[in-house]
């Protein structure tokens, strides 16, 4: 169990003092409600609080923007470069800043190598709700070849896939790739949050890298991990029959899109994937609309 | 009364002698121990992505000048990680008596660099710097072993002279 004295909120409020005293000044519910603080170049910041939104007086000039990228890269451009190349940095404690910014491109223009100008920052508060996932835990079988938890943006993915290892991880041995370093934030050689007692983290691993090194090194159960875009399922989809099983994360709208995307179908359709949870946003952020069983496939 | 004044006035020469080749040494020592910074700081950013904080933790028990910077930074502590860092290096570099103003500027230049581009930014900016700070090294050891023996053998001289001159 790991306790800190800290609420999610006062670990970003470290980084951005700036802020902290508006923020601090609101009630208690506002407070614990704010999942986003997004900070645009010239305009006031504003924070999201799950379907409505807040401005604060506090104007976001460009240079401050600058001033907190290099805040947050803790003055180590180097150490984040492939995070700010993929549009965002993983603050201590897994809360994720998406950046918006100038992109670099490199020498044959077909992808970014870096970023400059950060023209809007948007923070997203890492938050761990122990027990979110507990109603999907008991309703999937006690073994299943494969999972994916989809939803719109913001709909808490990351939170429940965090919450299903967690419980998962007391009777099976699960190997998470966190490639963005938010669904264990490790810091130190320790998790950050309760990941259960027989997961093993492949902390800032790409997929492919992670899952080959997971298969050969770790002997897991399940082979966890978030955000699978087409490119990756199509990895994923030639992994069957390696004998672990997947539980993955994917922005979808709902399950019938889930099913007819290119993509993500692929996985389907090699039997990686036997269960899809789709989660809701909004007012239910983070709530089970639907599970659907996808077949008898092992 | 002039026995005394004349071995007072010949220690003072010699040790005036000394001490200017003393700072000498200690100059070349201090750039040669920034080079060693800097190979570290390369090795370390080439190979382990490692952030600048990581780096100072690390090796404040092997550097000397690294240890001021981390002094320094706990003097700062109410600024933010980039201000911190840059008052602490730049305090450092002020607070080293043995670097020369051309050393300062230099080094006030790298710890500016370090920290602020990728990985290759990183290497070249390095790997630049270090060539221009080999230069300063080099010349501070000629200039050591050209007028170290003649700082002190002048300051012999000296400190003889004046205890005839008592005498």
């Amino acid at each position: 169990m790991i306790a800190t004295k800290k609420t999610p909120l006062d670990s970003v409020l470290a980084f951005v003092p700036e802020i902290a005293g508006e923020i601090r000044a609101l009630d208690g519910g506002t407070r614990s409600a704010i999942q986003e603080i997004r900070l645009r170049g010239g305009l006031p910041v504003v924070l999201e609080t799950g379907g409505s939104r807040l401005a604060l007086r506090y104007i976001a000039e460009s240079e401050f923007l600058e001033q907190l990228l290099g805040r947050f890269c803790e003055h180590s451009v180097h150490s984040h470069q492939r995070q700010l190349a993929g549009g965002f940095v993983t603050l201590p404690g897994g809360h994720r800043v998406g950046v918006c910014a100038t992109a670099i491109l490199s020498a044959d223009e077909q992808s970014v190598v870096s970023i400059r100008c950060p023209t809007s920052l948007n923070i997203r508060i890492a938050k761990a709700y122990t027990g979110c996932a507990e109603i999907l835990f008991d309703r999937m079988p006690g073994d299943f070849p494969g999972l994916m938890i989809i939803g719109k943006p913001m709909s808490a993915k990351t939170t429940v896939l965090r919450d299903f290892i967690r419980c998962l991880s007391y009777s099976k041995k699960i190997a998470l790739i966190d490639e963005r370093g938010e669904i264990a934030a490790k810091s130190g050689g320790r998790v950050t949050f309760d990941l259960g007692q027989n997961t093993d983290v492949l902390d800032a691993y790409p997929k492919a890298a992670g899952f080959s090194c997971a298969l050969r090194a770790l002997s897991p159960d399940y082979i966890a991990t978030d955000e699978v875009d087409a490119r990756d399922a199509e990895y994923l989809g030639r992994t069957a029959g390696v004998g672990a099983g997947l539980i993955v994360t994917a922005h979808c709208q709902d399950i019938t899109r889930a099913l007819a995307d290119p993509g993500l179908s692929h996985l389907i359709k090699e039997g990686r994937i036997s269960h899809i949870a789709h989660l809701g946003t909004g007012r239910d952020i983070g709530r089970l609309i639907e599970l659907r069983v996808l077949g008898d496939r092992k | 009364m002039n026995v005394m004044l004349a071995l007072t006035a010949g220690v003072c020469g010699g040790a005036a002698g000394f001490f200017a080749a003393n700072r000498l040494a200690q100059r070349e020592e201090a750039l040669a121990e920034m080079l060693c910074v800097l190979d570290e700081i390369a090795v370390k950013i080439r190979w382990l992505s490692l952030p600048i904080a990581e780096f100072i933790t690390e090796s404040s028990d092997r550097y000397i000048f690294i240890q001021r910077v981390e002094e320094n930074m706990k003097v700062h502590g109410a600024d933010d990680f980039p201000g911190r860092w840059r008052a602490a290096w730049n305090a450092a570099v002020d607070g080293t008596a043995a670097f020369q103003k051309e050393d300062k500027q230099l080094l006030k230049k790298i710890g500016g660099g370090l920290g602020a581009t990728d990985v290759e930014g990183q290497i070249a900016i390095l790997t630049a710097d270090k060539a221009l700070l080999s230069e300063y090294h080099d010349r501070a050891k000629n200039e050591l072993n050209r007028k170290g023996r003649m700082f002190r053998q002048l300051g012999l001289l000296l400190g003889f002279a004046l205890a005839v001159l008592c005498l």
